[in-house]
């Protein structure tokens, strides 16, 4: 879809006074767009986990932009209660897609059905896509799943639709606690950049050298890698049954 | 440090290669090991194995037509499964596979038509109407058999076998090329993973020709050939030494040199699945085969030998099983282990394995029901009764 810089503007303009909370944030994703016309953005996020409370805002808005279906999810809140020497407290780790620099999500896949966009982007082409689930397996972050109703691989595209139309992506509108920060990384000015300039920011699972697009503003180490831990006691199906039950 | 994470919300994300995928993987490696072992004859000249040659190619094909539907089957979208040609990706292995799926079972196709061929022509002699009208055409039109025509389909089973063998190592290997890549699952990513699926592949291959020895092979007077399956006991045994080789390699430089993210494999593997992996899969599965295979004693206990090999190919199933299922059990950011249960009916269950299964097996009786597999009438094709005359001739004919 291509969208003029006049309209980007406008757009842009329309949701940072419709989202009025976030007329900081809004504007950063229109004015890296408007700064140049050569100007290539690459999106990225910030997850200020200071500042996340777990309300699972974002999950919704994710699922209910997206129509993701009930028992899948796009992006995820987990949360986790951490036990130190008897004191305990509560760890959220909002996750999504990173849109990985190196995704071996696009490595694997056989048809290039999923590829990485210009501004940084991961997507997928859910008209080419075969459903094979390559990609699936090759995400070390679980950011993937295969749609049961379209029946191709699905994730996090940062809400695409919104974002080339100037818009913020619905988990970023949607933060409650404004822990959710989207702009152009490729933008010294925009939010993003400068928080990570500011802040010390960690990546999940950096090892893996997928070398992620969404940074965390006070992730713990032990949460950076797979969380070695007594699991959720519920299962999905559990859940899922209550609440067919709850609603019938 | 007293330190300790309970994980209160979370996803459980599906195990999403079902119990197909390990049924895919068994199968190409039945198909290249089969291929090998019908190399050891027409493209080494090893005679010994000459019995169950013809056979070996029929096994490789066959099971080689029915492994794919397992992928197909996989696939949330199994009819774009042909974009697979036109969509390539040079970095996926997957991408690789669907010309090496295509153009190996050809290649064994077009040996067999050699291998075979002085059987067809034989039959084309023998029968009437619409079968002689078949066998004429799969002899290539050509219904004689002389020491001339029996020298090129011999020189033509060898190009075509030994171009063939680098093709059943790369359809297999590829198998476990698709694993190995995945950095994201620490059991899988290894280069050791094509390997140790080569290894297995031969393990499983040759206790199921053993099997099918077992069942159709006989001697001119009707007697098992023992004399061939004990060599392909031998074999099978030193291949599971090389296998638990490689095994012990992989485990133990897992188990107390690796990285963090391996210590979950070590947790799973020899805690969790101890039964699975050390007992049944280890124990029952490969030493219990390879005593049995290597102790001349044991061998000859004749219904041990033939049950042990059963027990070969299905611990090689379960290898596969606890490989790519296995694999996915241990979440990527979750804590704990995920379960996998496969259904019983429907689509990825547990019937559609067992219908995989049956198909093969019609294709396996369709093919030995109308392939001249057990010509043992005198046809003059094995090289030992051509005159030497007619080597001569094929000599002159090769320089001409
Ligand atoms: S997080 Fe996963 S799905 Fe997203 S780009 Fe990285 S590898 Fe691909
Ligand atoms: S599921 Fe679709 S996007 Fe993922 S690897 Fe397969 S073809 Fe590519």
């Amino acid at each position: 879809m291509k969208v003029s810089r006049r309209e980007l503007v406008t757009l842009a303009g329309v949701s940072a006074i419709a989202a009025a909370t976030k007329a900081v944030i809004a504007p950063t994703a229109a004015t890296a767009q408007t700064t140049s016309a050569a100007h290539q953005p690459r999106w990225g996020m910030v997850v200020d986990l200071r500042k996340c409370i777990g309300c699972q805002a974002c999950s919704v808005a994710c699922s209910t932009e997206n129509a993701v279906p009930m028992g899948n999810f796009r992006t995820i809140v987990p949360s986790y209660e951490i036990d130190v020497h008897g004191t305990a407290r509560r760890a959220t780790l909002p996750r999504l897609c990173n849109h990985c620099e190196n995704p071996p999500c696009v490595e694997v896949c056989p048809t290039q059905a999923t590829y990485k966009r210009e501004d940084g982007i991961v997507v997928v082409d859910n008209e080419v896509c075969i459903g094979c689930g390559y990609c699936v397996q090759g995400c070390p972050y679980d950011a993937r799943f295969i749609n049961p109703e379209t029946h191709t691989a699905d994730k996090c595209n940062f809400c695409v639709h919104r974002t080339e139309a100037g818009l913020l992506p619905a988990c970023v509108e949607t933060c409650v606690g404004g822990a959710r920060i989207f702009g152009d990384l490729n933008d010294p000015q925009s939010t993003v950049s400068q928080l990570i300039a500011e802040h010390a920011t960690q990546v999940l699972k950096p090892e893996m050298g997928t070398e992620p697009n969404v940074f965390y503003i006070g992730l713990s180490d032990y949460l950076q890698a797979r969380v070695r831990g007594e699991p959720t006691p519920w299962s999905k199906e559990e859940l899922l049954q209550d609440m067919v039950e709850a609603t019938s | 440090m007293n330190f300790h994470i309970i994980e209160i919300i979370n996803i459980v994300h599906e195990i999403d290669w079902s119990l197909v995928i390990p049924q895919y993987f068994f199968f190409t490696g039945i198909s290249a090991a089969a291929f090998l072992i019908s190399a050891l004859t027409y493209v080494f000249g090893m005679e010994e194995y000459r019995p169950i040659a013809k056979l070996s190619l029929i096994v490789a094909l066959t099971v080689l037509i029915a492994a794919p539907l397992n992928l197909i089957a996989d696939l949330a979208q199994p009819g774009r499964f042909y974009s697979l040609f036109y969509h390539r990706h040079i970095t996926s292995p997957m991408s690789w596979g669907v010309y090496l799926l295509t153009s190996y079972p050809l290649l064994i196709a077009l040996e067999g038509i050699f291998a075979f061929r002085a059987g067809f022509a034989k039959r084309a002699q023998q029968t009437t109407g619409w079968q002689q009208k078949l066998y004429r055409w799969l002899a290539l039109g050509n219904t004689d058999i002389t020491p001339q025509t029996n020298a090129r389909d011999h020189r033509w089973s060898l190009i075509l076998g030994s171009l063939g063998i680098p093709a059943a190592i790369a359809v297999h290997g590829y198998t476990g090329y698709i694993l190995g890549v995945v950095r994201a699952r620490p059991l899988w990513h290894t280069p050791l993973t094509p390997i140790i699926f080569l290894v297995s592949a031969m393990v499983s291959g040759i206790a199921f020709m053993i099997i099918i020895a077992w069942l159709l092979v006989r001697d001119k007077n009707g007697n098992l050939r023992w004399d061939m399956m004990d060599k392909l006991g031998v074999m099978l045994g030193w291949t599971i030494i090389t296998d638990l080789t490689i095994r012990l390699f992989w485990y133990s430089i897992g188990f107390f040199y690796s990285y963090g993210s391996y210590r979950d494999v070590v947790t799973f593997l020899f805690r969790d699945h101890f039964v699975e992996t050390v007992i049944i899969e280890l124990g029952v599965g490969l030493v219990l085969p390879a005593t049995v295979a290597l102790i001349p004693a044991l061998r000859r206990i004749r219904p041990l030998f033939i049950l042990s090999s059963f027990i070969t190919v299905a611990g090689v199933w379960l290898f596969r099983w606890n490989t790519v299922i296995g694999g996915q059990e241990i979440p990527k950011t979750g804590a704990g282990f995920y379960h996998y249960t496969p259904q019983f009916w429907g689509g990825k269950s547990i019937m559609e394995v067992v219908s995989n299964w049956a198909f093969w097996l019609f294709l396996f009786i369709i093919f030995t029901w109308f392939l001249p597999w057990n010509d043992d009438a005198p046809v003059p094709d094995e090289p030992v009764s051509e005159p030497e005359s007619a080597q001569k001739a094929v000599l002159s004919g090769g320089v001409q």
